[in-house]
């Protein structure tokens, strides 16, 4: 931001009787401010009209607001800033103080004017107000004429008769030159090229916590990448989606039209991401998920622009139900909560169990009290309970469950139940408990170990998928701008970069199917604890290698 | 599936031991709203002071019992507290300012639990010698923290009861439910009396918290899941009516437990087992609103309520 301050005394002819300064003084000290802001600048007006070949700077709007009298023998603050610079005009702003006390704000809309050029045949010729048949002499230059609204014709004429018809080319560039310089210095501290990201993800309410290891993971990976992403300085505007779906829209609308951002990322849930990845995909910006996987972006809705880092929903359960295949567990007793998620848990999960399930028993969303269906598991003595119960429902379901003295008696498995999240506040209630899972702490690949020993570091306690996931979601954003050495505008060859999934992930290489959502290895893992007490998921064995999810047959993208 | 005896004595008590849950909060909420004619939608926040209280005393102390002990007089303190600062110039105002008010509060202390505790929930335990079994009958065992719940919950209504009916603050108490007007015009300073019932609201509902730790999620938000449920006993009970309390909460307990329990079973010998499948669960978790809009349709009023309101 250019700024100049400079102070004057208030004499004796500004002032009326009373010793007030008469209000038109102000107007003359706003253009003071202008002149020796260029001053400052080493443009001196005198010297640079001449050499950027320009007649001058004349106001086409001005205004002012009078906040409290100046007088006799104060001394004024005059404080005057540029507020933009456009190709034709700009905008100075000024502040007249006395001492702290402010007296007046101030703005001035001044237009670059040039020499006219030498008259053209086919030039246009400045219209004429009120029709007085006087032709301008000269014409003039048609770039400063149509943006400037104020600039009345008259005015025109004055400056057109300057006009000497010795323009050349090289002058033309040197004007182009000064409102390039004084553009280039109003926004000098952001000269280098800036990538935007708008991540949207819950930050308030009890899901916050979700939240607050996705933006931790997030600033981890910028750490990681000295703060720029693909080279560039990178901005980060952060979203709470309340998770509301509307909210969440919002929020990518706010994104792309007020902070136009390159990229939109996070969301943690499908419901928000089914509401947030169509508006950004089709403003034609980057969608890149980091959590939420719904069926349907996975299938018939799938876009180019649309990555993700995560999953699509299904895949969790299914390797849950083949593990347990596997294992030839007779009877499962299915529990989820009714809601949508649920219901495609449950189903994801009898894709690869084929054998008997007792009971699928739905429970209210948000639920905390699971006694009652808890004394119906046994009763219904069976050989294995498979659940899917997020965040505080199943810190409640697995306390429940182990007070219940179940957890020594029939064997509990579950998906996005028992994490990192909930680990520390269920501790022993857990033990013993199975997940599937394509991402653990203790994976060993030199990403991971980086991410998860910085994140301790940093942020004193274990990351989770989701954590893993967003740091993720930057690293793939990074290797795209990399790929296209900084050109935002090449997303051609940022999808094409994308699909190559090359970078560092967290949870070893991977491939990306035509849908966009990763290919990859499912883990079987089980709640212990470690030899220095504390309680971790712990990989036991993988259960799919390189696994597809089961809706990228309808996923219409070719490539 | 087989409806056993045993079955459905293991879900009687499940029931009873939630309804005893929802009458301690159920209880304060229903003295603010009946004597001061206050809507209080933070009762499901002292409730939730009260888990993070007794989870932080206890992780102090190094005991569960001296944890909820401690942290009864320290949510009756908050209330009062809350009480006096806040509330105080809400009494004249109508229900809408009262509610939009104390769910500023819900969202203030939403987030001065999260400062304070962190977003995540906290851990836990239950007391060793309640994380057993006991046998209520041959065959049905049933957690002893469960039990003591009960034992509590029932203990509690039983002094409550006294107090209301056989002493002088009772007295007060009812009479203030009845008629405020006459109460402050025969000389009972009533604004005492409103600090102290609020207190002791505050207190019952950090008590159900203290009590909730180890079996629900401590968490910030915690307050909101059962105060609806709460909201649902005092409108079946009868507002301002600790009886109706009493009632209206053994009566919720009940029935969303059972509900929740054998409406699917029963409802599959009547129409299709898919059919039941999908209805079961859906009819269960509108159970207790279809009651509540059933003694709403027959008895406006409340099973119980309070005598002398209008």
């Amino acid at each position: 931001m250019i700024e100049h301050t400079t102070e004057v005394p208030v004499r004796w002819s500004d002032v009326d009787p009373a010793g007030v300064v008469f209000y038109p003084r102000f107007f003359e000290w706003y253009d003071l401010g202008c002149e020796l802001l260029f001053a400052s600048l080493g443009l001196p007006w005198p010297e640079a009209f001449p050499r950027y070949d320009i007649v001058g700077v004349p106001i086409v709007e001005s205004g002012s607001k009078f906040v409290s009298p100046a007088r006799y023998g104060d001394v004024l603050t005059i404080r005057s800033k540029v507020a933009w610079v456009r190709e034709k005009t700009f905008r100075m702003e000024h502040e007249i103080s006395v001492g702290s006390r402010l007296c007046s704000t101030g703005f001035e809309v001044r237009a670059w004017v040039g020499r006219p050029e030498v008259a053209r045949r086919d030039a246009p010729r400045p219209a004429d107000s009120g029709g007085s048949g006087r032709a301008a002499p000269g014409s003039v230059r048609p770039d400063v004429r149509p943006d400037v609204p104020g600039l009345s014709p008259a005015l025109f004429a004055r400056i057109a008769p300057l006009a000497s018809g010795r323009r050349s080319t090289v002058r033309t560039i040197t004007r182009v030159a000064l409102v390039g310089l004084l553009a280039a210095l109003i926004a000098a501290p952001a000269a280098a090229q800036t990538v935007k990201i708008g991540f949207i993800t819950t930050l308030s309410g009890p899901q916050g916590i979700i939240g607050e290891h996705m933006k931790n993971s997030v600033e981890l990976a910028l750490d990681h990448l000295g703060r720029k992403v693909g080279g560039l300085d990178v901005e980060m505007i952060y979203g709470d989606d309340q998770v509301k779906p509307d909210v969440g829209k919002q929020l990518a609308d706010e994104m792309l039209k007020k902070h136009k951002v390159h990229f939109v990322s996070g969301v943690i849930w499908s419901n928000v991401m089914l509401a947030v990845a169509p508006t950004v995909t089709s403003a034609g910006t980057f969608m890149i998920g980091t959590n939420a996987g719904p069926h349907e972006l996975a299938g018939k809705m799938c876009h180019e622009l649309f990555f993700t880092t995560s999953w699509q929903n299904d895949q969790t359960p299914e390797a849950m139900g083949k593990y347990m295949q596997d294992q030839n567990i007779t009877d499962v007793y299915a529990m989820a909560p009714n809601y949508a998620a649920g219901k495609d848990m449950i189903s994801g999960f009898k894709r690869y169990f084929k054998n008997k399930v007792v009971a699928e028993v739905y429970t209210q969303l948000g639920q905390q009290d699971y006694q009652a269906e808890i004394s119906q598991i046994r009763a219904a003595n069976p050989k294995a309970v498979f659940v899917f119960y997020p965040g505080g429902m199943g810190i409640q379901f697995l306390k429940q469950y182990a007070q219940a003295g179940l957890r020594g008696q029939i064997p509990l498995y579950s998906v996005y139940t028992v994490d990192e999240i909930s680990l520390p506040a269920v501790k022993e209630a857990a033990l013993g408990q199975f997940e599937t899972r394509y991402w653990s702490p203790d994976l060993k690949n030199e990403a991971n170990q980086k991410y998860v020993g910085e994140f301790r570091k940093k942020y004193g306690k274990a990351p989770v998928f989701y954590g893993a996931q967003s740091y993720d979601g930057i690293m793939l954003i990074d290797a795209a701008i990399r790929a296209v050495k900084g050109d935002l505008t090449n997303k051609k060859d940022m999808i094409a970069a994308m699909r190559r999934a090359d970078y560092k992930s967290t949870r070893g290489p991977y491939k990306y199917n035509v849908n966009h959502f990763p290919i990859e290895n499912f883990y079987l893992l089980k709640a212990v604890q470690n030899p220095d007490g504390e309680f971790a998921m712990q990989i036991q064995r993988t259960v799919f290698e390189n696994h597809k999810d089961a809706y990228s047959a309808e996923c219409p993208m070719k490539w | 599936m087989t409806v056993t005896v045993a079955l459905v004595l293991e879900q009687t008590l499940n029931g009873l031991q939630y309804g005893v849950m929802l009458f301690l909060m159920a209880a304060g909420l229903t003295l603010v709203f009946g004597i001061m004619n206050f809507v209080n939608l933070a009762h499901g926040s002292l409730y939730m002071v009260g888990a993070y209280l007794a989870t932080a005393f206890a992780a102090w102390s190094g005991s569960f019992v001296l944890g909820a002990a401690l942290a009864l007089p320290a949510t009756l303190l908050v209330g009062i507290v809350v009480e006096v600062v806040a509330l105080r110039t809400l009494y004249e105002r109508d229900h809408l300012d009262q509610v939009l008010a104390t769910f500023g509060l819900i969202l203030f202390f939403n987030e001065l639990i999260a400062i304070i505790w962190g977003r995540a929930a906290i851990y836990t335990s239950l007391p060793p010698f309640l994380g057993g079994h006991i046998r209520v009958l041959p065959g049905v065992p049933y957690p002893a923290y469960r039990a003591g719940i009960i034992l509590v919950g029932v203990t509690v209504a039983v002094l409550l009861w006294v107090l209301v009916t056989r002493t002088r603050l009772g007295m007060r108490i009812r009479a203030g439910a009845s008629n405020r007007t006459m109460v402050s015009a025969l000389g009972v300073n009533i604004r005492l009396l409103y600090t102290l019932v609020f207190g002791l609201g505050a207190a019952l509902a950090g008590l159900a918290g203290a009590m909730a730790g180890p079996i629900y999620s401590v968490q910030p938000g915690m307050g909101e899941a059962i105060l609806i449920q709460v909201f649902v006993v005092i409108v079946i009970g009868g507002i301002g009516s600790i009886r109706g309390a009493m009632v209206g909460a053994i009566v919720v307990g009940m029935a969303d437990t059972l509900g929740r329990a054998f409406l699917k079973p029963m409802l599959a010998t009547v129409i299709s087992p898919p059919a039941a499948d999908k209805a079961g669960p859906a009819l269960a978790s509108m159970l207790i609103y279809l009651l509540m809009a059933a003694v709403l349709f027959f008895r406006p009023e409340g099973l119980f309520p309070a005598r002398g309101r209008s």
